[in-house]
């Protein structure tokens, strides 16, 4: 007889395929490489068929001996599939062979059902927190997915003869949908993104989205879109377009910004600062969840070929949404970034002091500062100086400078009769430089500034 | 190798091994049948498993487990239409019509239940005419399981109605 060293071994077969094929691929692996004889196999092929028949019994209750072929088939499925998640939950590949050879299929049938019974639990849990959660939209799809489709899954799901269904209605799409995966693996895979992508979601304002959402399409409401995706293109927009603190709200000369930049860059290199702006919107919104960096990371990824494609279309605009004009009007509210603590903010204030030229000092802003109050600080704290206030302000996109302007408060007084000399010297500078700007473009300055809502973030875990 | 190692393989009706264990199982029929003068060679032992084999297959259907040619042998066996001359081909007939109607009920009703209501309409409304037994008491019965009326209340009422009958012609 033949020797096998099942300590060695190892079969490789990836765990994101759904739980038949897995258990499928498994057993042809295995046998390929040796691991199984044709005697063994031929044992497996056997027992399959016993615990078949006793599923089929148990299916008819005893009282019928033949069943239709496709009923026979999805039993079957099902039953592959109970042991494939069974499998799939074993470490090591030549403990999953030897369970194979040792344990009846009977056994293994039963172990994947108390794991299956886990995995519907977790997802109940999960879609109960979902629910409750910060996150709400008014997108129809989302809503019919979150609070009727999913859970007439769990109302129907048959987890003896159907396992491997998973019935239910999921509209809703995600940003990598797991749909290689079947069942309650693919139900549970679904929330456990979606959970992840409302986390990111509730980083920013529901104004801020809905705003978003309303450049995106006015009926967005009724459209089959994934909200994630978007928010989050916009996210990388904002540090693609060197804006401080993390902003969904792109203006028209951001996008030219981001025009300038990445005109011309290899695919290569854009996917490089694709991930570097990723990790600035992991570090800035101070997401610790791995298996949250990892989405942002891979979705961050696979916007290079759009990216590619507007801007050889010349239209990066429909990649990066830049905010409506009527949705300004209506009012944004800002949820400002992370503000750094004492030790952090005074390393930053001593690096700047030690910069020579404005460039230099700029660089550093746009580098560590990561909320428009924290800037403000920098303005107030006695390391910018005469003309650097006019560089930093030229700097800044339209709607940085009406976030500034919003903060300062000059917009609330009549400006004849505005007491500037009262007034600290970073607001001075600022009305100077507005008093210095196009008449017409002031105006649409303050008006986006007074239509500002400034949330600050109190986030106890700052760093 | 095919993808699908695990593909279904019914020992009871794929192999040789199968067929033989199916006609040892009808021949073992012959004990009790003969008592009605009434027994089944070798060769037409083998025709019944084939027929059950191509009923199997023209119906879509999967059996896991003993068959029910024996069933319907033992059941029919003592029925007053049924004769050395026609034995074999009712029987055949009888194993086609099982599985069709097997599917036509949407699987509603157990093997013994349908296998008692051929016999009781063989029997009794069909004076042992397979034609009616199909295209009317069967049909009849199909048609109320798809529509959704109770089947076993179908079949006690025309039972009932019978034995009315009956007892009224006395």
């Amino acid at each position: 007889m033949m020797e096998y060293n099942l300590e060695q071994a190892i079969v490789q077969v990836p765990m994101d395929l759904n739980a038949v094929s897995y258990l499928q691929e498994f057993l042809q692996k295995a046998y390929q490489q040796k691991l199984l004889s044709d005697f063994e196999l031929e044992d497996i092929r056997f027992r399959n068929y016993e615990l078949l028949t006793n599923q089929l019994k148990r299916f008819t209750c005893c009282g019928s001996s033949s069943v239709p072929e496709e009923t026979a088939f999805g039993i079957q499925q099902s039953m592959l599939y109970t042991i494939g998640v069974y499998l799939k939950s074993l470490p090591r590949s030549d403990q999953r062979i030897d369970v194979l050879k040792e344990k009846s299929l009977e056994a293994l049938h039963r172990e994947g059902r108390i794991i299956i019974e886990r995995k519907i639990y977790s997802a109940r849990t999960l879609l109960q927190s979902i629910q409750k959660g910060n996150f709400t939209t008014r997108n129809i799809a989302y809503n019919d997915t979150v609070f009727y489709g999913i859970p007439k899954f769990f109302s129907s799901y048959d987890v003896d003869y159907s396992a491997h269904n998973a019935s239910g209605s999921i509209d809703y799409p995600l940003t990598n949908d797991p749909m290689e995966l079947t069942g309650v693996e693919y139900v549970l895979g679904y929330l456990r993104k979606l959970s992840m992508e409302n986390t990111f979601c509730s980083r920013f304002t529901l104004n801020d989205i809905d705003s978003l959402l309303r450049s995106y399409d006015e009926n967005n409401t009724e459209l089959l879109i994934n909200i994630f995706g978007l928010v989050l293109t916009n996210a990388i927009g904002s540090v693609l377009s060197e804006k401080i603190g993390i902003s969904l709200l792109l203006g028209p000369d951001d996008i030219r910004l981001m025009i300038r930049k990445l005109s011309g860059v290899s695919k290569e290199e854009l996917n490089a600062q694709l991930l570097r702006a990723a990790d600035l919107v992991i570090l800035k919104l101070n997401i610790r969840e791995s298996s949250l960096q990892g989405h942002i990371r891979e979705t961050a990824e696979s916007l290079t070929p759009r990216i590619l494609n507007a801007l050889e279309n010349n239209c990066l605009e429909t990649v990066f949404l830049p905010m409506k004009e009527t949705n300004l009007r209506m009012g944004a509210e800002y949820k400002d970034g992370l503000k750094l603590n004492g030790d952090a903010f005074r390393h930053i204030v001593e690096e700047i002091l030690e910069c020579r030229y404005a460039s230099d000092k700029l660089t550093i802003i746009k580098r560590e500062i990561l909320s428009i109050s924290d800037f403000v600080d920098v303005l107030e704290g006695d390391c910018i100086f005469e003309d650097e206030f006019f560089s930093i302000f030229q700097s800044l996109s339209s709607i940085e400078l009406a976030l500034l302007i919003n903060k300062s408060g000059c917009f609330f007084s009549d400006h004849e009769e505005y007491e500037i000399n009262n007034e600290k010297e970073w607001k001075k500078k600022l009305l100077l430089y507005l008093e210095q700007t196009a008449a017409g473009r002031k105006k649409e300055l303050m008006a986006q500034a007074r239509l500002i809502h400034f949330q600050d973030r109190h986030d106890p875990d700052a760093f | 190798m095919s993808n699908d190692i695990l593909l279904i393989k019914n020992p009871l009706t794929d192999s040789a091994f199968a067929a033989k264990l199916v006609v040892s199982g009808i021949l073992s029929c012959n004990k009790t049948t003969s008592r009605y003068g009434l027994t089944l060679s070798e060769t037409e032992a083998f025709e019944l498993a084939e027929t059950r084999s191509e009923a199997l297959c023209s119906s879509g259907r999967i059996e896991f487990s003993n068959g029910i040619i024996n069933k319907l042998i033992l059941e029919f066996c003592d029925s007053p239409y049924i004769s050395r001359q026609n034995y074999v081909d009712t029987i055949n007939e009888l194993v086609e019509i099982f599985y069709y109607f097997k599917n036509e009920t949407l699987d509603e009703i157990d093997d013994d239940d349908l296998i008692t209501y051929l016999k009781r309409c063989f029997d009794n409304s069909c004076y042992g005419s397979l034609e009616l037994l199909k295209n009317r008491e069967l049909e009849n019965l199909a048609r109320n399981i798809r529509f959704g009326l109770e089947e076993s209340e179908d079949i006690d009422d025309e039972f009932d109605e019978y034995m009315e009958d009956f007892y009224d012609g006395i």
